[in-house]
């Protein structure tokens, strides 16, 4: 059975259809792959998955129930998280920080436990900071861990990015471009943590340009050109194939 | 002279638990208020009303930092949905209804003549001073109390989520936290610190009308939050008594500027508050304390 089951997903904006009538699986532990040309709709698709756009007529199913009517906030909760392509951290708190916000219902959220569960906030805060901590660890940015967001790399945002889902307990991630402006020696790296992210059954659904990283890490491909998905299987099959060289050479022509 | 020092410092703190309250919006949230003194008209009829129908004091005061915090949940649930730009119109428009509301409302508020004739905080608090000076220690006090808040609220977890918040809303709900139920909380703490601000500079005054009330005292406020740089506790502080530097300090250009009349010494001193404000957000956009955007974690 699949975790995620997308059927018929339209993206559209105007008169201008993003994307057309998609479907996209995502088994439990796989890593999938989305490729395309600029403007193929991978971000809509992304976004329309995470609850951020309509899914315009389509279903979208995860982990056996229908999130088609969620927004972003409940597909969250449900275990669906995301990253984006251009990083959204939260530039002026501390990297542990921003991991520390993203951990679920924290006593700590509540004005009535700030005041008169002051203990309870405190013991939680210390589970939230160890937790915090082993992400930092796991991701090898804990040397940066009190820096403010904002004054790190390119490259160390997508890590962070990375933190703050892995905090929320996802069942999966929805990575966008987690290897655009990020130097070669940290795509491996990033690579080998989404490798043992899936070996403990965290799926991941990738959009990335890198084909060569990219090929190297994931199950399955899928191919996106206009709106549609025009090709999918084992990534060197689909990159051998005609369909995705027209896609990235001949669409534009 | 004396008596001028206290209305001075008076001023000071009613303008600082204002200042606080706005920082909680703004500094730290991000929602861009300018209706505050709305909130602060409530807090300051609310108190003044109820004790001059013979209520005690105390009473009032709960009367100031409830009303303003229910009147904010409707703006709350607006802030949801507006973009920021919005939200501001929206909150300018909500103070001058409240202020419209407060001149025609004259079987509840006696309109333009406004209220005289309300009891001090000496009077309502049994203190053995004058009604300035039980003012300035109920002032002190309750600033006191609103700082230990705001640090409290700002170091704890529900103070991350708002910081995000600030930072990058659409990033907050990715992560399966809605900002929605954070921002109505916020609206309702920083207008309690209004109202109640409101409360204690009426009974201080012991003469409310609804000229005290204009949008220019929510704009002071914005002056002294963004002087002493928003975000941070010190900026409102410093911020705040930078602003009343100014305010109180140009009444002394009086001196500089023979034949100037009173009303033009007015329009003189707003001329070099807002020069001072462009000036220093030329070489020190931050403000004095440095705002969110320059220390780090720390406030």
């Amino acid at each position: 059975m699949n975790l995620l089951e997308a059927r018929d997903v339209s993206v559209r904006f105007g008169s201008f259809t993003a994307v057309d009538k998609v479907s996209v699986n995502v088994g439990p532990g796989e890593r999938v792959g989305l490729i395309g040309p600029n403007g193929a709709g991978k971000s809509s698709l992304f976004a329309a998955l995470s609850g951020f756009e309509d899914a315009g007529g389509g279903t979208i199913r995860f982990n056996g129930r229908d999130v088609t009517g969620y927004g972003p906030v409940r597909r969250a909760r449900a275990g669906l998280g995301r990253t984006f392509q251009v990083p959204k951290e939260f530039a002026h708190l501390s990297v542990r920080e921003n991991l520390m916000t993203a951990a679920p219902s924290q006593a700590g959220e509540s004005l009535l436990s700030l005041l008169f569960a002051a203990s309870r906030v405190a013991r939680q805060e210390k589970e939230i900071g160890a937790e915090a901590d082993s992400h930092l660890e796991f991701l090898n940015i804990a040397h940066v861990a009190n820096e403010s967001a904002v004054r790190l790399s390119g490259g160390q945002k997508k890590l962070l990015e990375l933190g703050r889902v892995l905090m929320t307990g996802p069942k999966l991630i929805l990575l966008d471009e987690p290897f655009a402006g990020v130097n070669p020696v940290l795509i491996g790296e990033i690579s080998d943590r989404i490798r043992e992210l899936s070996g403990q059954g965290i799926s991941v659904l990738i959009v990335e340009h890198n084909l060569n990283a990219l090929s190297q890490l994931v199950d399955r491909l899928y191919v996106m050109d206009r709106g549609r998905i025009m090709a999918e299987g084992k990534p060197d099959e689909v990159l051998a194939s005609d369909i995705v060289r027209e896609a990235y050479m001949g669409g534009v022509a | 002279m004396e008596a001028y020092l206290i209305a001075i410092a008076v001023y000071a703190l009613v303008y600082l638990l204002m200042g606080l309250g706005l920082n909680l919006h703004y500094g730290f949230t991000g929602l861009i208020n300018f209706g505050h003194v709305g909130f602060f008209a409530i807090g300051a009829y609310a108190s003044c009303l109820l004790t001059l129908a013979g209520y005690p004091m105390p009473l009032g005061f709960a009367l100031a930092l409830l009303l303003p915090a229910l009147a904010a949940i409707p703006i709350g649930y607006l802030s949801l949905r507006l973009r920021s730009d919005y939200l501001a119109i929206v909150t300018l428009g909500f103070s001058e209804v409240v202020r419209l509301a407060i001149i025609n409302e004259k079987w509840l508020t006696n309109g333009v003549q406004g209220v005289p004739g309300i009891p001090d905080v000496a009077q309502g608090f049994g203190l053995p001073v004058s009604g300035s000076v039980a003012a300035l220690i109920v002032l002190l006090i309750a600033n006191a109390l609103a700082i230990a808040l705001v640090y409290r609220l700002t170091r704890s977890p529900f103070g991350r989520a708002i910081q995000a918040i600030r930072d990058d809303e659409e990033a907050v709900r990715a992560l399966g936290k809605d900002p929605g139920s954070f921002k109505i909380r916020v609206f309702m703490i920083g207008a309690s610190l209004a109202g109640l601000a409101g409360a204690i500079y009426g009974h201080y005054i012991t003469y409310i009308t609804p000229e005290q009330f204009l949008p220019l005292v929510t704009f002071y406020v914005w002056v002294a939050i963004i002087l002493g740089g928003a975000g941070k506790v010190s900026g409102t502080i410093v911020g705040t008594l930078a602003l009343m530097t100014f305010l109180e300090g140009s009444r002394f250009l009086r001196d500089l500027l023979p034949g100037v009349s009173e009303v033009e010494m007015a329009s003189v001193r707003l001329f070099v508050i807002g020069l001072a404000l462009i000036l220093l957000v030329r070489f020190r956009p931050s403000g004095i304390m440095g705002d969110w955007t320059s220390g780090g974690t720390q406030r």
